[in-house]
C-alpha cells in the first residue's frame, strides 16, 4: 500500500474541504460552491481503487462534517460510498479531457444527493427535501464546469503519480 | 477465527467499507446535541483551529494582494496626480502672467486716453545689439506711421514721463534713442522753478540723467524731488512732457551753474510699452 499517495491525496481534498469552507463560503453562483473536495476525490479514488478511495472518502467528509452544520458522520457516509463506487472503476474507464470528468462529477452529486437525501428521510425527516432543490441543479453545472479543469491540473502535476505502483 | 481473518484478508475493501460505513452510521445516531461528550463538538475544537489557521493565512495574503494592488493604484494615482498639479501650476503662471500684463494694458489705456496728443501705441521688442548704443527696439515702423525723431513717451507710476526719441525707422521696427545715452539731449524745465536747462544721459543702465546749464543762483529755489518737465525748446520734444525729478544739486566752484542729477520718471528696466507722439499740425 502506496501510504504516501493515501495520505497524500487525503490531505489534499480534505485541504480542498477547509478551503472550500473559509474562501467559498459565500457561494460562487446563487449560494452555491462547486464542491472542490468532490471532484478531487472521484479523481482520486478513480486513480487508487476503492479501499484508499473510500477510507479517504471517509476521513475527508468527516472533515467535511465537522466543518459544517450536517450531524457528523453525513459526508462520512457519502464519501465514504463515493469513495469505495469510483475506485471500483480504477482502470476500467479512459478519462478523457472533457467528457468523462463532466459525466463523473454529474454522477457523484447525483450520488451524493441521494445519499444525503436518504440519510437525512432516515436521521432528519423533516430536512430531506432540502436536497432536490434549486441548488443541486446549480451545482451540478458548477461542478460539470469544473471538473474538466481540475482533472486537467491532476494531469498536469501528475497528481497520479504517487499510486502508480498500485497500478 | 481463522475463517474470518481468511474472509477479512479475501474481503479487505468490503470489510472496510463496512467497518467505515458503520461507524458513520454510529457517528450520526450518537450526534446530539445534548450528550456530554459530542465527538462532533471536539471535532470541531480541533478543525476550527485549523479553519482559522487557514483564514488567517488566507486573510493574510488576501490583503498582501490587495495592498499592493492598492498600493499600484496610489502610485498610479500620485503621478496622475502630479502631472495635473504640474499642469495647474503652469497654467496658474499662465495666468498671473495673463493678469499682470491685463493690468498693466489697462495702465497704458487709462494712460493713451489721457494724452492729448495723437500717438502710435508700440511694444518694446528687443534691445539694441550694439556695444555702445542703449537704444532699444520698437514692434512698429515706417509702415505704422513711425518717423524719425518722434518724441516717445511712457506711462509710468501715474505719469507721462519722456522715454526718448525715434533715432531711426525701419519698415516694420523702429530704434528708440532713450533718455539716458550720451548723445541724447532734452531741453528741460523745473517745473515749480520754472529754470531751464539740459538734461543729458549718462549712459548707464540705470538711466541717470545729468541736468546743466542751470544758474547757481537758481540753488536756493530748488530741492530734491521737483519735477523737470521738457521746455518745449526743442522742434523734437513737445512741451511740459516729465522727464524726472531732482535727486541730488551739486555745483563746481570754478563753474557758473549747477550740476543737478536728475532721476527719470520712467523706470527703463521695466519698460514694455511706449507711445510715439505724432506731431502736432
Amino acid at each position: 500500500m502506496n501510504f504516501s499517495g493515501f495520505f497524500f491525496h487525503t490531505a489534499v481534498i480534505g485541504t480542498m474541504a477547509v478551503i472550500q469552507s473559509v474562501f467559498l463560503a459565500n457561494g460562487i453562483v446563487g449560494g452555491v460552491t462547486p464542491d472542490f473536495a468532490l471532484l478531487v476525490l472521484t479523481f482520486s479514488a478513480n486513480q487508487q481503487g476503492s479501499l484508499k478511495g473510500q477510507t479517504a472518502g471517509f476521513v475527508t467528509g468527516f472533515v467535511q462534517d465537522v466543518l459544517s452544520i450536517t450531524p457528523l458522520g453525513f459526508h462520512a457516509f457519502s464519501r465514504t460510498v463515493i469513495g469505495y463506487l469510483f475506485g471500483a472503476f480504477k482502470g476500467k474507464i479512459f478519462i478523457d479531457p472533457l467528457l468523462i470528468p463532466i459525466l463523473l462529477a454529474i454522477v457523484a452529486t447525483v450520488i451524493k444527493a441521494v445519499l444525503g437525501f436518504g440519510l437525512l428521510a432516515i436521521f432528519s425527516p423533516g430536512q430531506a427535501d432540502v436536497v432536490f432543490s434549486v441548488k443541486l441543479a446549480i451545482e451540478l453545472g458548477l461542478n460539470s464546469v469544473a471538473a474538466p479543469f481540475l482533472y486537467g491540473f491532476f494531469r498536469m502535476i501528475k497528481f497520479v503519480k504517487y499510486s502508480r505502483k498500485e497500478q | 477465527m481463522r475463517s474470518f481473518k481468511e474472509y477479512f484478508s479475501r474481503h479487505r475493501t468490503g470489510s472496510a467499507l463496512a467497518g467505515l460505513l458503520m461507524v458513520s452510521i454510529l457517528f450520526l445516531l450518537t450526534s446530539s446535541e445534548s450528550a456530554s461528550f459530542s465527538p462532533k463538538q471536539a471535532g470541531i475544537a480541533v478543525f476550527s483551529v485549523v479553519q482559522r489557521g487557514i483564514a488567517g493565512v488566507g486573510g493574510f495574503f488576501g490583503s498582501l494582494v490587495t495592498s499592493i494592488g492598492e498600493l499600484n493604484r496610489l502610485k498610479s494615482n500620485y503621478e496622475s496626480l502630479q502631472e495635473q498639479l504640474h499642469s495647474y501650476r503652469l497654467n496658474e503662471r499662465e495666468i498671473a502672467q495673463l493678469r499682470q500684463e491685463i493690468s498693466r494694458l489697462k495702465e497704458q489705456l487709462q494712460f493713451s486716453d489721457a494724452l492729448d496728443q495723437k500717438f502710435i501705441a508700440a511694444e518694446v521688442i528687443g534691445k539694441d545689439a550694439g556695444d555702445f548704443l542703449t537704444g532699444f527696439l520698437i514692434n512698429k515702423g515706417r509702415s505704422h506711421g513711425i518717423a524719425r525723431n518722434m518724441p516717445v513717451v511712457a506711462y509710468s507710476n501715474g505719469l507721462e514721463g519722456l522715454v526718448g526719441r525715434v533715432f531711426s525707422v525701419g519698415p516694420v521696427s523702429s530704434l528708440i534713442l532713450p533718455l539716458f545715452d550720451t548723445t541724447c539731449y532734452v531741453p528741460g524745465r523745473i517745473m515749480n522753478a520754472r529754470y531751464t536747462g539740459l538734461i543729458n544721459g549718462e549712459g548707464d543702465s540705470l538711466g541717470h540723467l545729468t541736468m546743466t546749464a542751470v544758474p547757481k543762483s537758481a540753488r536756493g529755489t530748488l530741492k530734491v524731488g521737483d519735477l523737470i518737465v521738457t521746455s518745449g525748446l526743442s522742434t523734437v520734444y513737445p512741451k511740459d512732457v516729465y522727464v524726472g525729478r531732482i535727486r541730488e544739486i551739486g555745483a563746481k566752484p570754478w563753474e557758473s551753474s549747477l550740476v543737478i542729477e536728475v532721476e527719470p520718471i520712467v523706470d527703463f528696466s521695466r519698460l514694455e510699452y511706449v507711445f510715439a507722439l505724432q506731431p502736432t499740425d
